[in-house]
């Protein structure tokens, strides 16, 4: 292969990798608060019963 | 098999709890070999944290519950300590109990008596206990308590393997805590009335929802004839007693607890109780001198992290210039251009850039591992408790305020101690003015490159109480505004002062080592392949002049050097990098920033170290050779000392990166105070910074 293609690849490939590696570093986040967000309030606590649910989001408990 | 084996293996959940400061994180650490934080001031651990390890035959998974000072959910970290008890899943609870402070205690073991839970007590800190003068009967204190006393010694884990132990025992005997709080006779016979409502609960139960009906709580699934009875009793019994009835509750668990720890302490010598303590106080707690020693430590601090830390600093840079030299001997001449930029520009001169500070960034938190640990911390917070009021924040702020020296992030997890929306979310909002330690990367480069040695402690002691500065002032404007209303009172524990073990300090340095190198070798290190992408392509193929000419036709080695800067100049400037710091000139120009700065506060967003990295790679590409000194050479050239000092306030109170955001929008479910914080942040920080440079020039400080 000519060298100044391979030479294209490797940074292409590099590039593509990092951009793909925080592309996926973001949704995995991303997917952790919204679960952790569907077990808890924003005090971290089970809505059921939770003592800052009017505190945390407005609403009263 | 190895999998079968484990699959069949019983398994126990230990849960630790106690009051904050007891010491919970320590044993935790001992028990399960973990490298949890943990720290001499309240409020470490507000989220629980568990490990799995076996013992024995059975496989063990201990959590770490937030240290409270009641189970009646009055806080989060409460309601989250209390559901875990409640939930079933635990076979037993260790109880923490600081044998220094026993009484205070003990008023968490009278409700953890209501939960109905097999309970182990750890009599921690017995040997600081000891060296106040105070021995303990314990088996009168397991009698009292109803469950194993076990003293331990959280700072050399003594007692730790007793502890697990007695928890197994206890836990396969499957019997509940048999001690109980005796509230009197017309407090417990209110109990009865509202219990015996409680009609599916067993009598534990019963008993432990009527007592919180009487206390006041609120509990949704209970019955009618429950809370009727409840307040029927609590009008009568308030009535009888002349006061609310959650005071008598508090009362009798006080008058318990006062009970267990006056009969069991052996008080043999009470003089020498607190001595060191008091003495050390009455200089450190000082009305005059309190707050001017503390100013003056943080300053010989600073002084430190600068002194002591260039030479290693050196050390590692010399390294990132050999290793830059050797690939560039190796590569093949000619060979792969791109690549060889991508590895010696872009990988090298930025994370070898963020790196290099690791020196800087250590010794920094080698110090305050050390004044939190001797439990100096939490005297700065007591003599900040009445500042703070005056400025509108809360006295236990401070304690978030001192996490975010490390991380933003666990500082706004910390906010969680305070009870107050408004209290929280204020503090919230004024953490990220505080100076983490990916901004203290920004400093460690600037400070240096723009200042003489003697004035660098200075400058950063500067920043820091510019950033703390910052952070008062917002939060008086909110607090007269968004969020007005008293602040809560608050008493700051102030727990013994005591010399930290080298384990301490070593794992709280190991973590923070193993933190930024793991963050530079991953986020770090992606940003910089992307950020050289953008500052590489696209590509410049026609320049304003034939620059291949005039370097060929140069009189003098340093004029064909300076046609080669040019050069890189004008390609640096045609990337997309260079094309988006162009955009962001004329916004950032006023404040004497140039569109290479611009890329660098960008990038800045993601992770704060990325605006060294950029500036590593922006310059790198331009032409200087890679390391930090190098990199400090070539910013001198190009900026003046007062665009230093702009570019570090800019840094500062600017908008935090996007891990911040991301936890004020998760700690206040709102992306609407996420997204005011970064705006408001961003738009301070110009104003002030604008502000600044201006000052600066009318004083005849120059920009380049």
């Amino acid at each position: 292969m000519n060298a100044h293609w391979a030479d294209w690849i490797a940074v292409g490939l590099a590039v593509a990798g990092a951009a793909l590696w925080l592309a996926l570093r973001i949704r995995r986040n991303w997917k952790k608060q919204q679960e952790a967000r569907a077990r808890s309030c924003a005090c971290l606590t089970p809505c059921d019963g939770c003592p800052f649910s009017k505190d945390c989001d407005g609403k009263g408990s | 098999m190895g999998g079968k084996d484990k699959a069949k293996r019983p398994r126990l959940v230990v849960l630790l709890a106690g009051n904050p400061n007891s010491g919970k994180s320590s044993l935790f650490n001992w028990m399960a070999g973990a490298h949890q934080h943990v720290g001499n001031y309240p409020g470490v651990t507000v989220e629980k944290k568990s490990a799995r390890f076996v013992r024995g035959d059975v496989e063990i998974e201990l959590v770490d519950l937030p240290g409270v000072y009641s189970l009646l959910a009055a806080s989060p970290e409460e309601a989250i300590a209390r559901d875990e008890i409640l939930s079933g899943a635990a076979g037993v609870v260790i109880q923490v109990v600081d044998a220094t402070n026993l009484e205070r205690n003990l008023h968490l073991t009278a409700q953890l008596a209501e939960m109905g839970v097999p309970t182990v007590y750890a009599l921690n800190m017995s040997d600081e206990a000891a060296s106040h003068g105070l021995t303990f009967d314990l088996e009168l204190m397991s009698a009292l308590l109803g469950g194993p006393v076990v003293p331990t010694n959280g700072s050399n884990g003594e007692g730790a393997d007793a502890l697990l132990a007695a928890a197994q025992r206890v836990a396969a005997g499957g019997q509940a805590c048999s001690s109980r709080v005796n509230y009197g006779l017309d407090l417990e016979s209110a109990i009865a009335a509202v219990a015996e409502q409680f009609e599916g609960d067993d009598a534990v139960s019963a008993r432990r929802r009527a007592i919180a009906l009487l206390d006041g709580l609120s509990d949704p699934h209970a019955p009618a004839g429950a809370r009727e009875a409840a307040a029927r009793e609590a009008a009568r019994l308030e009535k009888r007693g002349g006061r609310p009835l959650d005071v008598q509750i508090a009362e009798a668990r006080y008058g318990f607890a006062l009970g267990v720890a006056t009969e069991a302490t052996r008080e043999s010598s009470p003089h020498v109780r607190h001595a060191r303590t008091l003495r050390l106080d009455n200089l450190l707690l000082h009305r005059i001198w309190g707050l001017p020693i503390f100013v003056f430590l943080m300053w010989g601090v600073f002084n430190l992290v600068f002194a002591l830390g260039e030479p290693p600093m050196q050390w590692i840079e010399a390294g990132l210039g050999g290793l830059a030299a050797r690939i560039l001997a190796v590569w093949p001449a000619g060979a792969a251009p791109l690549l060889q930029s991508l590895v010696v520009d872009g990988i090298i001169g930025g994370v070898g850039g963020v790196i290099s500070f690791l020196p800087n960034i250590l010794l920094l938190f080698l110090a305050i591992a050390f004044l939190e640990d001797t439990g100096y911390m939490a005297r700065v917070a007591f003599l900040m408790d009445r500042a703070m009021h005056k400025m509108g924040l809360h006295g236990k702020s401070f304690i978030p305020m001192l996490i975010g020296l490390g991380c933003t992030v666990p500082a706004i997890l910390a906010t969680r101690t305070l009870e107050h929306k408004r209290d929280r979310f204020t503090t919230i909002l004024v953490a990220p003015f505080v100076s983490c330690g990916a901004r203290m990367t920004i400093y460690a480069l600037l400070i240096p490159a723009f200042f003489a040695p003697r004035w660098r402690g200075w400058v950063l002691w500067g920043v820091y109480v510019a950033g703390i500065l910052a952070a008062v002032l917002v939060a008086r404007l909110l607090r007269g505004t968004l969020f007005r209303g008293e602040s809560a009172p608050f008493v700051m524990e102030l727990p013994p002062y005591r010399l930290p073990t080298l384990r301490s300090v070593g794992i709280h340095m190991w973590d923070r080592a193993w933190m930024y190198l793991q963050k530079a070798g991953t986020v770090i290190l992606a940003i910089s392949i992307l950020l050289w992408a953008l500052g590489t392509f696209p590509r410049r193929t026609e320049f304003s002049r034939d620059y291949a000419a005039a370097i060929a036709a140069a009189p003098a080695p340093e004029a064909a050097a300076a046609l080669e800067a040019a050069r890189q100049a004008e390609t640096l400037e045609y990337s997309a990098i260079g094309r988006i710091g162009k955009g962001l000139e004329p916004v950032l120009r006023p404040l004497g920033f140039d569109w290479r700065v611009g890329t660098a506060l960008v990038g800045a967003f993601a992770a704060k170290e990325v605006f060294v990295a950029q500036m590593g790679i922006v310059f790198s590409l331009g032409g200087a050779d890679e390391g930090p000194e190098r990199l400090r050479a070539a910013l001198r050239k190009n900026y003046t000392p007062l665009q230093g000092l702009a570019m570090m306030l800019f840094c500062l109170l600017s908008a935090p990166c996007v891990a911040t955001i991301a936890a004020t929008k998760r700690e206040t479910n709102s992306w609407g105070w996420a997204l005011g914080m970064l705006l408001g942040m961003t738009a301070i920080a110009w104003i002030v910074t604008f502000v600044v440079v201006r000052l600066g020039l009318a004083l005849g400080w120059g920009l380049a």
